[in-house]
């Protein structure tokens, strides 16, 4: 069941949604919006919740408040997933090796951000979070230069089926070429989610476009394309949103990184 | 008689008016350039860099402007520059340690050791670098002094800089009770580490044994985060850490001494005593 969309609320009336470990509520005032979002620590909770009109409020002590005041007395709220404002660094849960010469299909998933506007045409953005708090990462050689990401673990599943659909999080198609001679220790992935478009499919589980990184002998990198973003991905799809930052295809990116010391 | 006064009238005029022109037209001149050349070279160079390029050019330029409006009303340059040789001189032994400053802060610049905006250690000062200077760099300290560093100073002296990396380690020192088991302690630094949203999960936190010391078994636990979380982390950590130890009863000991005398020793004497 879809969670994204346009709703009507009622004026000075709470409207409650929860979204996998998100909480939202939302109230439309005279000229201003309140706001209050809760994320909890569970990655596995799959809970979906949509109530427009509801007399429960939220709980002082758990949730954080926001109030913004705006111009126009709309009262409808457009919800939208989008991905991450940085990549994400992607482990494995068990040691993965990719041997000389293979190539493999890794679904790995990523918690999607809930972008909470007011559908007054003037796209006032009242927030921007992700859905569950994420751990900071750094991604590089060494502690001077790299860039900072987000962390996550991934079962890496091969089959489409074994993927367990939730609300909250997004499945990217990752197709790693091993074409060096030796055999890859996959102990990252770095995954440009800000650079990948979000679909849903007739189920409305969520997907990004696929990213392919090819190892080559004697490099320690991998070269990342998306010559078709849309292999791997289910036939019928929605797009949900754009891109947040250009890809730049056929850049050398440093996919795969021993840990650092 | 009175022509030729009048023409010579004429003429002095006619010369003091060329001469304003070329100082007020050459100035201006100058202005212009200077600021086109910052402009050209303002994405390609440091912002104090290319004030002190600017500055150089308006200084030399306008120096030629003036020379050449002297020119123009009929100064001997010569007697002049003359004069200017010895002057230099005389100011050459006075200036010296500006001197020192200047060209300090020229190999400062172009070093880039560091740059407005960043935070720096020099000596027992700390602060956010506000500008660079010709002659100095001026920093202001987090309780919010203006100071004043002379760039020859800055140039033999050890410089921190803070904010030049993204990432920083926090180091925090740890003594646990004898009766402790290492091991046990460092999982649960590692598990406070892992649950704490400001440190990062690559580089791993660290657990380095630094010694048994006279009270405690001490541990330096590495922490990385980001630059702008540092002053977050160091507060919050170390109430974690004691918070988890608490809960998992692991005890940060006083420094105590046991004394001992010797297997023949006789008990010492107790005496209590009733209040009240």
């Amino acid at each position: 069941m879809k969670w994204w969309g346009k709703y009507t609320l009622t004026n000075n009336r709470w409207a409650h949604w929860r979204v996998g470990p998100f909480g939202l509520f939302a109230k439309p005032g005279e000229r201003e919006w309140h706001v209050a979002i809760w994320q909890s620590t569970d990655p596995q909770d799959s809970s979906l919740l949509m109530d427009t009109g509801t007399d429960s409020e939220p709980d002082v002590a758990t949730y954080t408040f926001f109030r913004y005041a705006i111009g126009s007395a709309e009262t409808e709220l457009e919800l939208k997933p989008r991905l991450g404002d940085r990549p994400f660094i992607v482990s494995p849960e068990e040691p993965l090796f990719l041997l000389a010469g293979q190539e493999a299909v890794l679904y790995v998933s990523t918690i999607v951000w809930i972008q909470a506007s007011v559908a007054d045409g003037d796209g006032n953005v009242l927030l921007d979070v992700p859905t569950i708090r994420r751990s900071d990462t750094w991604f590089g050689d060494n502690t001077r230069e790299g860039e900072l990401c987000y962390s996550t673990k991934t079962s890496a599943r091969t089959d489409l089926t074994n993927i367990q659909p939730r609300p909250h999080r997004a499945v990217t198609p990752v197709e790693i070429r091993n074409e060096g001679a030796g055999v890859l220790p996959i102990e990252q992935l770095r995954v440009p989610v800000p650079a990948l478009s979000l679909y849903s499919d007739d189920g409305d589980q969520l997907w990004t476009d696929a990213v392919c990184f090819v190892r080559q002998e004697g490099h320690d990198g991998a070269a990342m394309t998306t010559p078709e973003p849309s292999a791997h991905l289910p036939g019928k799809r929605t797009l949900i949103a754009e891109p947040r930052v250009p890809i730049e295809t056929g850049t050398i990116v440093k996919a795969f990184s021993k840990l650092l010391s | 008689m009175d022509a030729l006064t009048e023409l010579s009238l004429n003429q002095q005029v006619w010369l003091w008016t060329k001469a304003m022109l070329i100082l007020v037209v050459g100035l201006l001149l100058v202005r212009l350039l200077a600021n086109a050349l910052y402009r050209a070279v303002d994405g390609f160079m440091e912002v104090a860099a290319a004030l002190t390029l600017k500055r150089i050019v308006i200084y030399l330029l306008s120096a030629v402007v003036v020379l050449s409006t002297l020119y123009q009303l009929g100064f001997d340059l010569g007697v002049l520059l003359g004069a200017a040789g010895i002057l230099s001189v005389a100011l050459g032994f006075a200036s010296q340690t500006s001197a020192s400053n200047l060209v300090s802060g020229l190999f400062m610049v172009l070093e880039k050791s560091f740059a407005i905006g960043d935070i720096i250690q020099v000596g027992g000062t700390m602060g956010e670098v506000l500008s660079i200077d010709l002659l100095s760099v001026k920093v202001r300290t987090f309780d919010n002094l203006f100071v004043r560093i002379p760039n020859e100073s800055l140039i033999k002296t050890e410089i921190k800089n803070l904010s030049r990396f993204p990432i920083r380690r926090y180091d925090m020192q740890v003594g646990v009770a004898y009766k402790e088991d290492l091991k046990r302690v460092s999982d649960l630094l590692i598990e406070v580490a892992d649950a704490y949203e400001h440190s990062l999960d690559q580089p791993r936190p660290l657990i380095i044994f630094q010694g048994f010391g006279e009270s405690s078994m001490d541990l330096q636990f590495c922490i990385w985060t980001t630059t702008d979380n540092y002053l977050k982390v160091r507060n919050e950590m170390p109430a974690r850490v004691k918070e988890a130890f608490d809960d998992a009863g692991i005890e940060i000991p006083f420094p105590h001494r046991t004394l001992y005398t010797g297997a023949e020793t006789t008990p010492f004497p107790i005496r209590t005593e009733q209040s009240g």
